[in-house]
C-alpha cells in the first residue's frame, strides 16, 4: 500500500499536479514583535517586545513563516503555529526558538573547534619556514573566515538567545494581550488563527540561520533512528534509511514494544526502513490523496487507493488523472442517480467501467490525537466487483423505489449500524458498519443472525416511539436483497412448496421467505396489522398492539397468537373471506412448519414485522375490486 | 534437486506488515523470513543468534509457498502491556496510563499453507524432513505470533526439475514481480489478483536485504505467468521459489 502512495507521490510531484496540491490557508496571524530600540539615557540598543501585530495569512508568504502543515501537532515546538490554548501555543514558539538557539550554539561550537584543531595542526608542522608561512597564509583566511563565520554565529545566537529571554520574561504580559486579541478579533467559519514572531520587522524565514535551524533539527528526528541499509519503498540498497518516517502515524515507534528486536530506538530503522527520497515521495502521495481522493462515508473518512497490478507509467498517469478530475466533470443530475455513498464527489460507479488491471485499495483512517488508527484497509478491488455492487443496488432500485426518489445507497445499511441506542453521543456501531462494508467489497459471507439483531433493534426502537417503522422495515428488506443479490448471505429454502397466490409478493423477498415456518409468521403480521387497522378505524387505538410483547414473541407466542387474532376478528365481524384466506394459508404453513423452528426471537419477530409493513400490498391481491376498503380501515 | 513439501495451518495466523505498529494489519501469508523462522523452530536453531536466519536463508535455502485455504481477514482487540513511559516496569506508576493498551489487530482466518523447501545442506535438508514426517519439532510452531500455535503435517519429498518456457505455465504458487518476463501474467476470470511487498531477504542482525512485490491469488487458485524460470514436480506441479 505505502509503495503504491509512494508512486502516486513520484506521479504528482512529476506532472503539474504537484502545484495544485498545495492548500490555501485562510486565517490571521498575530506576530509577536520583538524590535531593537535604543534606551534614553544610556543610547544602547536592546531588543525589546513591542506589541502584537495581526496579519491576513498569505500563502505565497509560507516560506518566510517557515510554516508546514501538521508540523506543531501535538507538542512539537514549530515556528508558526495555530493556536489552541494561548498558554500552551506560546510555549511551543518559545520552544522552538531555545532549539535553534542550541543548534547554533552547537554551531559556533564546532566552528570554533575547526579553528582549535587547524591552530594545532599548524603548530605540529616541524619545518620552521613552512610553518611560519602556513601560518602567516593561512591565519589570515583563518580570521578572515572563521573570524567572521564565528562572529556572525555569535552574533546571531545573542539574538536569538534575546528573543528567548523576552519571551520567557514577559510571558505573562504577552499571553493576556494575546488573549485579550483573539477575543475582540471577529472569527469568520473555517478562518484559522495562527501565532508567530518577527524580530526587527522580519519574519522568521528572512534569518536565513532560522531556516537552515528548521532544516536541521527536522533531518535530527530522522537521524535518531538511521543506518545505512535497503529502502522498504524503493529496494535500492546502501542507502541511508530512517525508521522514523512519520507520514502515516498508524507506524510510530513512541512506544518500545513497538520496536521489535530489542525496543531500541536507534535500531528501529531496521523495522521499516525508508529513504529520504522515498520519505518525500511518501509524504507527496499522502497529501494528494487527501486533497483528491479522500471521500466521507458516513461519518468515516477513506482514502480510495488505486493500484495497478501490473502497467507502465502511462496507464498509471492516465488513471491518476482520471481519478482526481472526474468528480468535476461529472454532472450534477448523473451524480445523483449514479451515487453509492453520500460523498458528492463518489466515483466509484465511473472507476466500475474500467478494467480490472486497476484495483482500488479503501484505508479507513481515524484521527487519534497525534495518531492515526487503521479502521479498515479493503485492499485490491475490483472495477468489476464494484460493477457488481451497482447492479445489485439497480435491482433493489428496481424492485422497491421505482417511483421514488429515494434510492438504496450505503446509507440504507448505515440506518441499523450507527448508534446502539438514540441517547449515545457517538456512533458505536462502527466496527458493524465497516465489517459489513468490507463483506460487500470483498464478497464475504455475512451472518444473517447478527443483521436481524440489529434489524430488530431499530425497528423495535420505531414501533416504540411510534415513528418510521414502516420505513425501517422497509430499509432492512432492501438491504437484504441487496446482500442477497451479491451472494453474501444465503436461506434455507424448502422445495416443492405449494403455488400460492401470494408468490408475487413472497417473490420480491427473495429467498428469505422459502420455509414453512416463515412464511406462516410473515401472513399472521398481515393478519395482525389489519386486524390493528380495524381496531384503530372503530376505537382510534390499537389495543391489540399489547398482546406482541414489542416485537419479542418466540415460537410459542406466535402459535398463540393466530386463534387470538382470528377471534379478534370475529368480535369485530370482520372476519371475511380476503382474512380466512390468510388464516388459513397461515394456519396451513405454520402447521408444515412443525415444531422447533430453529429460529432466534429476533429473526421470528423479523418476519412478522415484515407481514404488517406488507399488508396494504396483500390487500391488493385478497381484494382486487374493493382493497381500497381494506387500507382505509 | 530434492523437495519437501509439508503443509502448515491453524485457527488464527499474523504476519505483521512492516509499516504498521498502532494498527497493525497482517500479510496474506507467511514471508520467507517468517518461514525460516518455522523452519528454525522444527530443527532447533539457536534463538538468541538468530541462526534461523542463516541456517535457512536464501543463499543456501529454497523456499516456495502455496496458499491451500483462501486468504481470510478478520479484525480483534488484543490486549498489550502498555510500554509508554515509566509503565514499562512498573504498569501502574503512571496514574494517567492504564497497564494495558489496546490495540485492533488484523488476524488471518484459519490459515493453511503448502510449504516447498529445498536445501543445499544434506544434512539440514534430512533433519529437517525427519522432523516434519515424525511431527517433532524442538520449539513451539506457531503462525506469526506465540499464541497462534500452528500444527504441521509431511506430504512427501519429490524430485524437481528447473523449467524454462517462454510461454505462460501454470503456477500454484506466488511469484515474486522480478521474476516475470515482461510483466507477463494472464489475468483469468474469477481469479482474486492480490499484490504485496514483503521481506525476502533477511540477514542475521535482521536486517532485510530485499523486498519485492509478490503477486498471488488469494482463494490459492494457480496463476498463469511468464516467467524466468520455475521447478517442475515430478507429480507435475509447477512452482516459483522466493
Amino acid at each position: 500500500m505505502l509503495s503504491t502512495i509512494k508512486d502516486i507521490g513520484k506521479l504528482v510531484a512529476d506532472t503539474q499536479a504537484a502545484n495544485t496540491i498545495e492548500e490555501n490557508i485562510e486565517g490571521k496571524i498575530l506576530f509577536v514583535n520583538l524590535d531593537t530600540v535604543k534606551l534614553e539615557y544610556t543610547g544602547i540598543e536592546i531588543l525589546e517586545y513591542t506589541g502584537i501585530e495581526i496579519e491576513d495569512f498569505d500563502s505565497d508568504k509560507r516560506d518566510y513563516y517557515l510554516y508546514k502543515a501538521g508540523a506543531s501537532k501535538g507538542n512539537a515546538p514549530a515556528p508558526i503555529c495555530p493556536i489552541t490554548e494561548v498558554e500552551k501555543t506560546y510555549k511551543k514558539i518559545e520552544s522552538w526558538l531555545k532549539q535553534c538557539n542550541q543548534k547554533i550554539e552547537s554551531w559556533l561550537k564546532q566552528c570554533n573547534q575547526k579553528i582549535e584543531s587547524w591552530l594545532k595542526q599548524c603548530n605540529q608542522t616541524k619545518d620552521p619556514l613552512i610553518n611560519h608561512a602556513v601560518g602567516i597564509l593561512s591565519q589570515k583566511n583563518f580570521y578572515a573566515l572563521y573570524l567572521q563565520m564565528s562572529l556572525i554565529l555569535y552574533l546571531q545566537m545573542s539574538l536569538i538567545n534575546h528573543a528567548v529571554g523576552i519571551l520567557s520574561q514577559r510571558r505573562e504580559d504577552i499571553t493576556s494581550v494575546l488573549d485579550k486579541k483573539i477575543k475582540d478579533l471577529p472569527k469568520k467559519k473555517g478562518e484559522g488563527r495562527f501565532l508567530s514572531l518577527k524580530i526587527n520587522k522580519k519574519y522568521l524565514g528572512e534569518y536565513d540561520i532560522l531556516k537552515n535551524c528548521l532544516i536541521n533539527l527536522s533531518e535530527e528526528k530522522l537521524k535518531r533512528s538511521a543506518g545505512s541499509g535497503v529502502c522498504s519503498l524503493c529496494g535500492l540498497s546502501d542507502k541511508e534509511v530512517s525508521g522514523k518516517t512519520n507520514v502515516f502515524k498508524f507506524y510510530t515507534i513512541d512506544k518500545p514494544g513497538f520496536i521489535t528486536g530489542g525496543f531500541k530506538e536507534a535500531l528501529a530503522w531496521k523495522n521499516f526502513p525508508v529513504c529520504g527520497e522515498c520519505r518525500a515521495l511518501l509524504e507527496n502521495g499522502k497529501e494528494f490523496l487527501k486533497k483528491k481522493l479522500n471521500f466521507k462515508f458516513y461519518g468515516l473518512n477513506y482514502y480510495l487507493i488505486p493500484r495497478l497490478l501490473i502497467g507502465s507509467k502511462e496507464i498509471w498517469e492516465e488513471i491518476l488523472n482520471i481519478m482526481s478530475e472526474t468528480p468535476k466533470t461529472i454532472s450534477p443530475e448523473e451524480k445523483i442517480k449514479k451515487r453509492i455513498t453520500n460523498d458528492e464527489n463518489e466515483i466509484l460507479e465511473y472507476l466500475s467501467e474500467k478494467k480490472d488491471v486497476l484495483t482500488l485499495n479503501f484505508l479507513f483512517l481515524k484521527e487519534e490525537q497525534s495518531a492515526e488508527r487503521i479502521l479498515l484497509l479493503i485492499e485490491d478491488v475490483f472495477p468489476s466487483r464494484i460493477r457488481k455492487i451497482f447492479d445489485a443496488k439497480n435491482e433493489v432500485d428496481e424492485l422497491f423505489n421505482k417511483n421514488s426518489d429515494e434510492k438504496f445507497t450505503f446509507g440504507t445499511i448505515r440506518t441499523f449500524f450507527s448508534k446502539s441506542s438514540e441517547g449515545k453521543s457517538e456512533n458505536d456501531l462502527d466496527k458493524y458498519f465497516l465489517d459489513i462494508i468490507d463483506s460487500v467489497f470483498k464478497g464475504k459471507r455475512i451472518d444473517f443472525n447478527l443483521l436481524v439483531k440489529f434489524y430488530m433493534a431499530t425497528i423495535r426502537r420505531e414501533v416504540i416511539n411510534e415513528g418510521y417503522f414502516t420505513f425501517r422495515v422497509k430499509d432492512a428488506l432492501m438491504n437484504i436483497k441487496f446482500f442477497e443479490n451479491l451472494g453474501i448471505i444465503t436461506f434455507e429454502e424448502v422445495e416443492n412448496m405449494e403455488e400460492s397466490r401470494l408468490n408475487s409478493i413472497f417473490n420480491r423477498f427473495g429467498k428469505s421467505l422459502k420455509t414453512p415456518a416463515k412464511k406462516g409468521i410473515f401472513l399472521l403480521g398481515v393478519l395482525t396489522q389489519w386486524l390493528l387497522n380495524k381496531q384503530w378505524a372503530e376505537r382510534n387505538a390499537r389495543p391489540f398492539m399489547k398482546k406482541l410483547k414489542g416485537l419479542r414473541m418466540d415460537e410459542k407466542d406466535i402459535k398463540a397468537l393466530l386463534p387470538e387474532v382470528q377471534n379478534k376478528l370475529e368480535e369485530y365481524d370482520s372476519f371475511d373471506q380476503g382474512k380466512r384466506l390468510i388464516a388459513s394459508e397461515a394456519s396451513t404453513y405454520l402447521l408444515e412448519a412443525g415444531d422447533n423452528w430453529k429460529m432466534s426471537v429476533d429473526e421470528i419477530n423479523f418476519y412478522f414485522a415484515c407481514g404488517m409493513n406488507i399488508a396494504e400490498d396483500v390487500s391488493d391481491i385478497v381484494y382486487p375490486n374493493n382493497g381500497k376498503k381494506e387500507k382505509e380501515e | 534437486m530434492k523437495v519437501l513439501v509439508f503443509d502448515i495451518w491453524g485457527d488464527y495466523g499474523h504476519f505483521r506488515k512492516f509499516y504498521t505498529t498502532t494498527s497493525p494489519l497482517t500479510f496474506s501469508f507467511p514471508p520467507p523470513p517468517t518461514i525460516a523462522g518455522i523452519l528454525g523452530a522444527i530443527y532447533g536453531t539457536d534463538k538468541n543468534s538468530n541462526e534461523y536466519l542463516k541456517v535457512f536463508g536464501t543463499e543456501k535455502c529454497k523456499i516456495a509457498l502455496q496458499i491451500l485455504s483462501p486468504v481470510k481477514k478478520v479484525r480483534m482487540g488484543l490486549n498489550l502491556l502498555e510500554t509508554k513511559g515509566t509503565n514499562l516496569r512498573l504498569p501502574m506508576s503512571d496514574k494517567n496510563l492504564a497497564p494495558r493498551t489496546q490495540i485492533r489487530t488484523e488476524f488471518l482466518k484459519d490459515p493453511c499453507f503448502r510449504i516447498y523447501i529445498s536445501h543445499e545442506d544434506e544434512q539440514v535438508f534430512n533433519k529437517l524432513s525427519e522432523g516434519i514426517q515424525e511431527h517433532k519439532s524442538v520449539y513451539t510452531v506457531s503462525l506469526g505470533l506465540s499464541e497462534l500455535l500452528a500444527n504441521f503435517k509431511y506430504v512427501g519429498l519429490y524430485d524437481s526439475y528447473e523449467k524454462t518456457s517462454n510461454k505462460a505455465v501454470e503456477l500454484c504458487t506466488p511469484v515474486t514481480v522480478d521474476k516475470l518476463i515482461e510483466d507477463k501474467i494472464e489475468i483469468e476470470q474469477n481469479k482474486k489478483y492480490f499484490k504485496e511487498k514483503i521481506p525476502i531477504k533477511m540477514n542475521q542482525e535482521r536486517i532485510v536485504e530485499k523486498y519485492e512485490d509478490v503477486i498471488f491469488e488469494s482463494d490459492g487458485k494457480t496463476l498463469k505467468a511468464t516467467v524466468k524460470s520455475y521447478y517442475q514436480l515430478e507429480q507435475g506441479v509447477n512452482i516459483v521459489f522466493f
